[in-house]
């Protein structure tokens, strides 16, 4: 009898509810991650009456109208949603609302993924990457404070947990980038290659990355250069070892040029601070770019970018066998031409692009020349299929043609003048194709599931690949993100090592399987991330020290990566970076697997950052990372023929260097004087002047090991950039 | 009550018409209103209530430029009452980065001096508490100024907005308390004589008194703050922020 008055009572109270209620549509708003949405504009297309979202997400919508009719909830920061409906609806409707992709994007967080822009959520902003202490305003070395990239050497080289650089593909406006660093040394590079005053965003993946990209075995760096600018305007900038120059041109009817300048000079650099290293010619070199965009709607835009760069060096080197200059020279040109819609729900890019590098390099008897040029063309399409369903597709046409010619020492430890060596002088050519799909699907308000697959063909290996992979992103409350990552990858041997004459033809693709775990925490002013990731690695092509190409080489790399990200009060802003790596793969010249040459167990980068009033900045930069493995010569007997030494190794990576420590300082003062904007800066390079060793050299009979230092003591650097709109 | 009277007249009436000029006149003015209204109360609900109204309306009318004014004009607004009530800026930092692209697409093809000039405000408050920011956006936001005052010489929003910035910004960057005061005064003058036909923007009067109360006020000149405040208060007599804090404010001062 109580339930029959019970029921009877709540239908009683339904009714009175209904017919007190006119509504004609009532739902609820959530977010992907299951929260309420409060302040959601929901509306019906046909008559524009509408209503908003209360603070539990729902809404009551009254019309008079009846019958079909088009819902639209719509939210600032979120994709709209239109759904068909028939009034009047009894039946509550459930709405959930995806970030908007050009708004919230960054915040979705992936492994192993980070982001460099001044999109809300990236992980360092465009002028933290400018402003990092030590980074000198260089992309790569931007990156290499983040968790994942190791201190392998002294350059800006990317050594990305446990894998070597050429396993990071750096791609500019989706093209490759055929040197992504400059002005090598035997110790590291000096430079990346792309000013990152003419980048508009940064897009680095430290492994478990999604189909999309293809032909890397560690991790992707994706460059975006600037487009239309909003207004005219002129840079130049002055320091000790460069002199700069930009303009950019807002045209009418929304098309935009760029320019820039670039010369590079060393010279007064070292006049000013020490260097323990002689140089001749110190390091020199320019570039210029330039680019024209046509943004013929909000959403479409049309753009080409092309760059040119030269640059030379020469470093005193001692080894046992010679002691002499490294010599190398490098020029390099690159055009891609963009082109980017939307068409309808269809987001659709294009890319195509040709580049070619010609380098020369010469030590004692060593000499090479590398010539390569790379065409391809890329494509990509994206579809939201349903509100929780995004689907991708793409690929991609490259050829490349490699040339090299030089002499190579028959012993690599000798390359004094009288040495044997093998010339050789070799082209070759070989075009790879690729195409991917993927699947980015939100099963769960708090569940995000990316599934996709590529497959891959070059006509230098002669074999297609294919490559799963799965990536999955789990809210799981209070700003806190699991992410989880598995796939396979796949990377062409480096032309070189496929040349006919120089290495083997018959080498197969290299292969890694990557799985990562992590875990990442979102508060108001502190960002922390862990991850665990574990590589597996086949088929690797490997080089002797004797220049001999060998494959078949396997690996593995597993550790941990940490970073953390705190905004304190005061305008203090501090990050840390730290990766802890355990790498082992095959050593070239004994076939025996052990520790990894850039097996760096610890590295550190500790950063902060205070901002003080009249528009000051100071930061400090702290790095320390544990001395690389090496193969030490254990002994050395004489060889009469020849009237030379020849060493005996000990076993394969058995020593380390000594641990790398660094402490950077900069400041910078911004002053206006009307329609002048005025940047002084400072920068104080290994304040402590500690003198690491990046290799050791020995003498002619190796009976003594001498460390090679750092490139630079304390250094000292300055420099001012004026801005004129 | 009133706020849904006013947006379910302009629906019924717009959803007819929304394809028309005349159409796209109501909405922009009905938006017109309420955002004046809810500004002068510090109301987040009913800003958000004509945002909506003019998101529906750009459905129908997707490119239109005074539409897409006042919808970049509500969001400038809503972020910063947002930031007076110290909200995060992760909060109100999506609705300024809005307020730009809705301003910039909208003087695109209808060059109104005001969206220069709001534009200018949105850039200076994304520079925010972040100095170095204003490499970026500071030059954006004095260009869009200029632009302001180029295309609107003697209109008071534009000299209300660059009085405004001048208060917060360095005198070695172009503004202080001494280029404030002339602008705000120059605002003042202006709006003797600014009648605007509706649906143009008309908003600012009682603002300009306001801003000119507090530059009063920093000075020290308290009858003067005072009197630009009741000022204010003739225009705009349901202004809870003179009435509940800025004259209170005065009377704490001078006792």
């Amino acid at each position: 009898m109580i339930t029959r008055i019970g029921i009877l009572s709540t239908f009683v109270a339904a009714s009175a509810a209904a017919q007190s209620d006119s509504a004609a549509l009532r739902g609820v708003v959530r977010s992907t991650d299951g929260s309420a949405i409060e302040g959601a504009n929901s509306f019906l297309l046909e008559t524009l009456e509408g209503t908003l979202t209360d603070a539990d997400g729902r809404f009551a919508l009254r019309s008079a109208h009846r019958g079909a009719a088009t819902l639209v909830v719509r939210r600032i920061g979120y994709r709209a949603v239109q759904m068909p409906v028939t009034l009047p609806r009894p039946e509550l409707v459930e709405i959930l609302l995806t970030p908007d992709a050009a708004i919230l994007a960054p915040i979705t967080v992936q492994a192993g993924r980070y982001t460099a822009g001044d999109e809300r959520g990236a992980t360092l902003t465009s002028l933290e990457v400018v402003t990092t202490p030590g980074a000198a305003a260089n992309v790569n070395r931007a990156i290499q404070s983040l968790p994942g990239a190791q201190t392998v050497d002294e350059g800006t080289a990317l050594f990305v947990r446990g894998g070597d650089y050429t396993e990071t593909r750096v791609l500019l406006d989706g093209a490759v980038l055929l040197n992504s660093t400059q002005l090598r040394t035997p110790t590291g590079t000096f430079t990346g290659t792309v000013d990152p005053f003419l980048l508009d965003g940064i897009f680095f993946s430290s492994g478990g990355f999604s189909a999309r990209y293809g032909n890397a075995l560690s991790s992707i760096v994706d460059l975006r250069t600037q487009g239309r600018p909003d207004e005219s305007s002129a840079t130049a900038s002055a320091g000790l070892a460069a002199i700069s120059g930009s303009i950019a041109i807002a045209l009418p009817r929304t098309t935009g040029i760029r320019a820039a300048g670039n010369r590079l000079d060393l010279g007064p650099f070292f006049r000013v601070n020490d260097s323990p290293r002689r140089y001749d010619p110190p390091p020199t070199g320019h570039d210029v770019s330039a680019s024209a965009t046509w943004r013929y709607r909000p959403t479409a835009e049309i753009k080409l970018f092309a760059i040119d760069q030269r640059n030379h060096l020469g470093v005193g080197v001692d080894e046992a066998s010679f002691g002499g200059l490294y010599d190398v020279a490098v020029e390099s040109d690159m055009a891609v031409l963009t082109w980017r819609d939307a068409v309808g729900t269809v987001s659709s890019w294009v890319s195509l692009s040709t580049s070619q590098l010609d380098e020369r390099e010469q030590f004692g008897v060593f000499r090479l020349g590398t010539r390569l040029r790379s065409t391809q063309l890329s494509a990509l399409a994206e579809w939201p299929a349903t509100p929780s369903l995004t689907v991708r597709a793409g690929g991609e046409l490259e050829r490349t043609q490699s040339a090299f010619d030089g002499s190579i020492p028959e012993r690599g430890d000798d390359v004094a003048p009288d040495a044997r060596t093998t010339l050789f002088d070799s082209e070759g050519a070989g075009t790879r194709d690729g195409v991917f799909a993927e699947g980015e699907w939100r099963v769960r308000p708090a569940l995000l599931v990316t599934v996709g697959a590529r497959t891959d063909r070059s006509e230098l290996t002669d074999e297609r690949t294919a490559d799963p992979r799965i990536s999955l992103s789990l809210a799981l409350g209070h700003g806190a993100t699991m992410t989880a990552a598995w796939g396979n990858y796949h990377q062409v041997p480096d032309p070189m090592l496929l040349d006919a004459e120089f290495g083997d033809a018959s080498l197969p693709p290299m292969r890694a399987t990557q799985s990562i775990l992590g875990v990442h925490l979102e508060r108001d002013r502190l960002t922390a991330r862990v991850e665990l990731y574990e590589k597996h690695y086949h088929d690797l092509a490997l080089l002797t020290r004797n220049n001999e190409v060998v494959g078949g080489g396997t690996g593995r790399s597993r550790g941990a990566d940490l970073w953390l990200k705190w905004t304190a009060p005061l305008g203090v802003n501090a990050r840390v970076a730290y990766s802890l790596v355990d790498a082992q793969r095959t050593d070239a010249s004994s076939g025996i697997v052990t520790r990894a040459p850039f097996e760096v167990t610890h590295s550190v980068t500790a950063l902060l950052e205070r901002r003080w009033p009249a528009f000051i900045t100071t930061s400090a930069a702290y790095r320390y990372a544990t001395g690389r493995p090496f193969t030490p010569v254990v002994s050395a007997t004489f060889d009469p023929q020849r009237s030379g030494w020849t060493p005996t190794y000990g076993p394969p990576m058995s020593e380390r260097l000594p641990a790398f420590r660094r402490l950077d300082l900069s400041g910078s003062i911004l002053r206006r004087f009307g329609p002048v904007q005025s940047v002084v800066f400072y920068t104080l390079s290994n304040a402590l002047d500690r003198e690491n060793v990046h290799t050791y050299r020995y003498s002619p009979d190796y009976s003594q090991r001498m460390p090679v230092r750092s490139l630079f003591n304390r250094a000292h650097y300055f420099g001012f950039s004026l801005t004129w709109s | 009550m009133k706020t849904m009277l006013v947006v379910a007249a302009a629906i019924s009436a717009a959803s007819a018409q929304a394809q028309s000029p005349n159409g796209r006149d109501k909405w922009a003015d009905s938006a017109r209103i309420e955002i004046e209204a809810a500004t002068a109360l510090g109301n987040l609900d009913r800003l958000r209530q004509a945002s909506a109204l003019l998101e529906r309306a750009l459905t129908a009318l997707p490119d239109d430029p005074l539409l897409l004014h006042y919808l970049g004009y509500a969001r400038y607004r809503e972020a910063t009452i947002m930031q007076g009530m110290k909200r995060e800026e992760d909060e109100y930092r999506p609705l300024l980065e809005a307020a730009d692209s809705l301003l910039e697409r909208s003087a695109s093809t209808l060059p109104l001096a005001e969206s220069y000039a709001i534009r200018s405000s949105v850039l200076g408050q994304l520079i925010g508490s972040n100095p170095l920011r204003g490499m970026t956006l500071g030059r954006k936001s004095s260009s869009a100024m200029d632009r302001a005052v180029e295309v609107g010489p003697n209109n008071p929003r534009v000299w209300l907005l660059r009085g405004i910035g001048a208060m917060f910004t360095p005198s070695l960057f172009g503004g202080g308390l001494d280029k404030a005061e002339e602008y705000l005064d120059k605002a003042v003058a202006l709006f003797s004589s600014d009648a605007p036909a509706p649906p143009m923007p008309a908003w600012g009067h009682a603002e300009a008194y306001i801003w000119l109360g507090q530059l009063h006020r920093r000075r020290d000149r308290i009858d003067e703050a005072r009197q630009a405040y009741n000022r204010a208060l003739e225009l705009q007599p349901d202004n809870g922020w003179v009435r509940h804090v800025l004259l209170p404010g005065l009377d704490r001062a001078k006792s």
